[in-house]
């Protein structure tokens, strides 16, 4: 790859004073080169470069010129410091010439000698992505997460041995030529626990169910939160071949909590919902009690029991009022229901005034589909 | 570079008894001796005031002064004498017509030198105040920097230049920027309102530069940087700039006017909008006041905070971590400051109503005898969940907004009421772990037939 030339330049003059405060002519001396570069990336906008350079000081007044010229440093956002902030050697003031990406610094020095400085500043055009590659085993209980990013840079800058922090996994060092783009692993986790769900909510998505991950983000080893970014799902099949299973957007998710990924809508579960009735029932003057029942018609054709919720959006003043399961056999002439007990296979409850939630522990459908009736009174309505 | 101002002497010698012109000499072009600029950053205006070294004839003198391309504000031109005041009189002030000029006319009763003082307004140079806040990892000690930025755009360069800085906000009437570039007609120019301004304007500068002289402890050779001593008058601070500046046209000076190391600073969490699922945003909390502990002529509390823009760093290990960029208001000394520290996306906050009901619902009969609601109460519960993923114990403000005439029930979290329609609540939620706190709201209701 072609080398390109640094356009970051750090130029300083020495400027020794005398007592009479007259300026000497300006002399440039050296050209020190990097000794330490970071770059922080764990900001989602913001990439700040950190970096350490020794500097030959005379004793008196030093003359620090800083150039940027065709890189996107934001200029406001530099910040010069003597590594050893014992006091001593001091940053005087900050020069800012009309021609605009350069600046020289004044700073005293109480004696000769080199001095290590450290100059941070925010850099456009060097761009971090985020995103992961989920692992699930072929029976579908463990999940291994890998996050990684990738840099690009625009900077018009090249970084040598720069260690990259991501805030992810630990500082990495490497290099990011101008116009490169890197992918790096930065985390893998191991063995997380996650569960299928299924999900149907008709006012939301339609009358299909829809499969998800819920990924709980908890690894006693590594407590670290989950960033926010596109996951990519794949399964390991005992075959050792590898499928692609779907992908989603993950959210930024702490640790100790969920990731709930959406891998596709699913085909063997089945609900299908339709109001029934609703009866109105007096209460005072114009005021009425309004009683609605939902029907739904589980079936589940995958080869075990599934977990299954649904969603029911409501407003106003409402309570559950009645829960009922029946067993459904038989076709047309021959069609009959039986209630059966529920309580140990649904739960109703009313998450928030908007939220009815069932959550459902349903068997594989042979003869006997699930018909699931939930009354609702929405009460005080003129 | 050259400079765009100039100052010519014409010297005109009148004979005694006849106003013919016997001559006319060009004699010198002094340069300034000293000046002072007093720059104000709410609006875009500064005084300067120089001095040169004249010499004048006896007789009648002619003074050119010219400022082709500067931003000089020529309805602002002052000469006054600073010595021999007794034999030096402006007789008149001659606009050529059509060039950025001015003759003054000085009758003078002696041959020798005198110095003079111009003073003018001019547009094109402003400062502004920007700081560096770096927090330690805990997020509970906080170092500040302030810096003061002067920006010369005026087309002139001033060389050795004393500088004032005036924080607080002026009123004028027109733009000096405007004045400077119209077509100069002073004689149209003076209006009432004008002129009241410019008196207004005058009775600050006044003001400013009979405040006593700051006395600055230790007196600072090249080793230090300077110091920027600060002086209150009436609702303005000036700030003066210690020693003399060279600030060419278009360039940018920075200078350190505040520095502080470890300040007292508490993190709080806020929420200020009705959503359902949000991150609250940090602010970072201290106050502008003195550290008796503490010496030295920079450190805080000292004077008012200029605003500016704030970078807002965490360092752990020494190294540094951005967090954002805000700005921050004028913080006058001893008062708290706020700054917007960015979302904090590892504490989640998630509020619902989880019940609803209408009590006490009594129904009237309109004249038609048909029945309608007269009045009833809506009971809102509230819940708010707090998770909290950070290794240390948070504080919050949550702000929530409800019907006016609501009244709050069965909550056990320390509440503040603001105004007639919000409440915030403050819990604390301890380090890793997850906090749930309800409430319920009373709202009545009483309905018109």
């Amino acid at each position: 790859m072609k080398m390109k030339k640094f356009t970051i330049k750090f130029l300083f003059y020495l400027m020794l004073f005398s007592s009479v405060s007259v300026f000497p002519r300006t002399k440039l001396t050296t050209l020190p080169e990097r000794n330490n570069v970071r770059i922080d990336i764990q900001d989602e906008k913001y990439t700040l470069v950190e970096e350490e350079r020794k500097i030959n000081l005379l004793k008196g007044k030093n003359h620090i010129e800083f150039a940027w010229a065709n890189t996107g440093i934001q200029m406001d956002s530099i910040q010069f410091r003597p590594a050893n902030q014992n006091g001593e050697t001091k940053v005087l003031n900050v020069n800012f010439p009309p021609e605009g990406s350069a600046l020289f610094w004044e700073v005293y020095s109480p004696a000769s000698g080199p001095e290590s400085f450290r100059i941070s500043y925010l850099i456009s055009n060097l761009n971090k992505q985020i995103s992961h590659e989920a692992r699930v085993d072929s029976s579908e209980k463990f999940l291994s997460l890998m996050t990684y990013y990738t840099l690009s840079n625009q900077t018009g800058e090249r970084f040598v041995n720069a260690s990259l922090e991501s805030g992810i996994g630990l500082p990495i060092k490497r290099d990011i030529d101008f116009n490169e783009s890197r992918k790096i692993l930065a985390h893998k986790t191991n063995n997380l626990n996650f569960e299928k769900v299924y999900r149907f909510d008709s006012e939301q998505y339609g009358k299909n169910v829809r499969l998800y991950y819920k990924v709980e983000n908890k690894n006693n080893k590594e407590p670290k939160p989950i960033s926010a970014g596109k996951v990519r799902i794949y399964m390991d099949n005992p075959s050792g071949e590898e499928a692609f299973l779907g992908e989603d957007w993950a959210e930024h998710t702490a640790y100790n909590s969920d990731l709930e990924l959406f891998l596709g809508e699913a085909q063997e579960v089945k609900v299908e919902r339709a109001i029934i009735q609703e009866k109105e029932k007096k209460v005072k003057g114009p005021v009425s009690d309004y009683a609605r029942t939902y029907r739904f018609k589980i079936e589940n054709y995958r080869k075990e029991s599934t977990k299954l919720i649904i969603q029911e959006h409501l407003s106003g003043e409402w309570e559950i009022e009645e829960i009922e399961l029946k067993e459904e056999s038989g076709e047309r002439a021959a069609l009959s229901e039986k209630a059966i007990s529920y309580s140990q296979k649904i739960k109703v409850l009313k998450k928030d005034i908007e939220n009815l939630e069932i959550m459902a522990n349903v068997p594989v459908t042979g003869d006997k589909k699930w018909n699931l009736y939930v009354t609702v009174n929405m009460k005080n309505r003129w | 570079m050259h400079k765009k101002m100039q100052f010519i002497v014409l010297l005109i010698f009148l004979s005694a008894n006849t106003a013919i012109f016997s001559a006319i000499d060009l004699v010198t072009v002094p340069e300034r001796s000293s000046v002072q600029l007093t720059i104000y950053n709410s609006a875009d205006i500064t005084m300067v005031s120089e001095e040169r070294n004249l010499t004048f004839k006896k007789g009648l003198n002619a003074i050119q002064f010219t400022w082709a391309e500067t931003l000089i504000d020529p309805t602002s031109l002052r000469i006054s004498f600073k010595d021999r005041k007794g034999s030096l009189t402006l007789l008149d002030t001659v606009y050529p017509q059509g060039r950025a000029a001015l003759i003054w006319n000085i009758q003078s009763d002696f041959s020798g030198s005198a110095n003079i003082e111009i003073n003018y307004f001019t547009s094109g140079i402003s400062w502004k105040a920007d700081y560096t806040a770096i927090a330690n990892e805990q997020e509970d000690q906080l170092d500040l920097q302030g810096f003061i930025r002067v920006i010369n755009n005026s087309g002139e360069d001033y060389t050795n230049a004393k500088v004032r800085l005036v924080v607080g906000n002026i009123n004028l009437v027109e733009k000096i920027s405007d004045l400077a570039n119209s077509q100069l007609v002073y004689p149209k120019m003076p209006a009432p309102q004008k002129a009241r301004a410019r008196e207004d304007f005058n009775r600050y500068m006044k003001k400013a530069e009979d405040a006593a002289e700051y006395e600055f402890a230790g007196s600072a050779g090249s080793s230090t940087p300077k110091g920027v001593i600060k002086e209150g008058l009436s609702e303005y601070f000036i700030f003066t700039i210690e020693g003399r500046e060279t600030i060419p046209n278009r360039w940018q000076k920075q200078l350190k006017s505040v520095s502080a190391n470890s300040i007292a600073l508490k993190s709080v969490f806020k929420v200020d909008s009705n959503g359902q699922k949000l991150n609250p945003t940090k602010i970072f909390e201290f106050r502008n006041q003195e550290d008796k502990a503490r010496s030295g002529t920079i450190q805080l509390g000292k004077s008012p905070l200029p605003d500016g823009t704030v970078q807002i760093f965490t360092q752990k290990n020494s190294r540094l971590t951005f967090l954002t960029a805000t700005k921050t208001n004028y913080i006058a000394t001893g008062d708290k400051v706020r700054l917007n520290a960015g979302i904090e996306s590892n504490i989640k906050i998630e509020r619902s109503i989880i019940d609803y009901k209408r009590t006490d619902i009594e129904v009237k009969k309109r004249f038609n005898l048909t029945d309608y609601v007269s009045n009833f109460t809506e009971i809102f519960d509230y819940s708010t969940r707090i998770e909290n993923s950070l290794n240390r114990s948070i504080e919050l403000e949550i702000e929530r907004s409800f019907p006016e005439n609501f009244t709050l029930k069965n909550n056990s979290t320390k509440v503040e009421k603001i105004g007639k329609e919000k409440l915030v609540f403050y819990p604390v939620v301890p380090a890793n772990s997850t906090v749930q706190f309800k409430y319920q709201i009373y709202v009545p209701h009483e309905i018109e037939r």
